[in-house]
């Protein structure tokens, strides 16, 4: 005799669980954490090693790097003088679990700002919660102006979204007026900013954006 | 892709069912996928059935999609924003907040024979 049982669980709950727990662990240390996500070669490492030096002096950082194989953006950002995690999986994305046991290892002395480089890949990440405190979509607008339609859920769920390599725009065929107008479609509420990461055009914009938001999550 | 982990997590709920209620197998899962969930339905079919064992082994996997469905917590107006995903209230202009379409739950199962 077979039985219909209703069971409405989130198919994420165990993730949800850890990073909630996470996001618990965190805040009782006072520990921001900015999880940045985009596809592979968007340019989050560059992002990092710009970003890290300009918070230097105000936070003590660490960043916990993703990726599927080596660990050569954890030796990046030593070699800017941030302490680096490297997790390797053959994940398509970083979990809570994964994001708990990285964090451990900073815990000797805790950072004020955790950045999280997630795996480049820009559709799965989007639906695991890291229980970070803000969600970064980075974006090179090389890309294509249609992707954020294409892949709305990352742009969708971020609080800002960075769109990088503007000095490739006169390369690319790409309209950046286009680009932005689909960004807002999806994301109405994100704030966004454009820069190019190796010029260092815009970046001063988001690292202060980023550092109000870090000064509100650590309650000043 | 990640629809691997998600088969494996909605066969371990699966099985979690099976045992709590004293049932030897799961016949059929029915899961809710929004169409912003950012799963894709083949990649899960073919996963699902890739992972399935112990008493799912032989388990149907039913999926119901979700369409999106938002609303503008200014004027009240719900609306069902179609594949160009325009968040955005067309009465007012302000951000529309999406009600469905983003989930991605277990909704039931059927269980069947007595546990041996």
């Amino acid at each position: 005799m077979s039985e219909r049982v209703a069971v409405e669980t989130p198919v994420l709950k165990k993730n949800d669980e850890y990073a909630a727990g996470n996001r618990e662990w965190f805040a009782s240390l006072g520990i921001a954490v900015i999880n940045i996500m985009s596809a592979p070669g968007a340019g989050k490492t560059t992002l990092l090693e710009k970003t890290l030096p300009m918070l230097a002096g105000r936070y003590s950082c660490a960043v916990i790097e993703g990726d599927l194989q080596t660990d050569l953006d954890a030796e990046r950002i030593r070699r800017v003088g941030v302490r680096a995690h490297q997790i390797n999986t053959t994940c398509c994305h970083l979990d809570a679990r994964m994001v708990q046991g990285a964090a451990a290892t900073f815990l000797e002395s805790p950072p004020e700002v955790l950045f999280i480089e997630n795996i480049g890949n820009l559709v799965c990440p989007a639906s695991y919660d890291l229980g970070e405190s803000v969600k970064v979509t980075l974006f090179s607008v090389v890309e294509g102006a249609d992707k954020p339609k294409k892949y709305p859920k990352m742009f969708r769920m971020s609080d800002c979204v960075v769109l990088n390599k503007t000095d490739l725009l006169p390369y690319s065929g790409v309209e950046l007026d286009e680009l932005l107008s689909n960004v807002r479609d999806v994301s109405p509420e994100a704030a966004v900013f454009t820069v190019s990461a190796r010029t260092g055009e815009g970046l001063a914009e988001w690292v202060e954006w980023l550092a109000a938001r870090v000064e509100k999550v650590r309650g000043r | 892709m990640h629809e691997a982990g998600i088969a494996a997590e909605i066969l371990e709920i699966a099985r979690a069912q099976a045992v709590a209620h004293g049932k030897a197998r799961v016949a059929e899962v029915t899961v809710r996928v929004g169409d912003m969930s950012g799963v894709v339905a083949e990649a899960l079919e073919f996963a699902f059935e890739a992972l399935r064992d112990g008493p799912a082994s032989g388990a149907a996997l039913v999926m119901k999609r979700i369409a999106v469905l938002a609303k503008c917590e200014t004027c009240g107006t719900e609306s069902r924003p179609g594949a160009d995903l325009v968040l955005w209230c067309e009465s007012c202009g302000r951000p529309l907040k999406v009600l469905e379409g983003e989930e991605l739950t277990v909704e039931s199962v059927v269980l069947e024979g007595a546990e041996e």
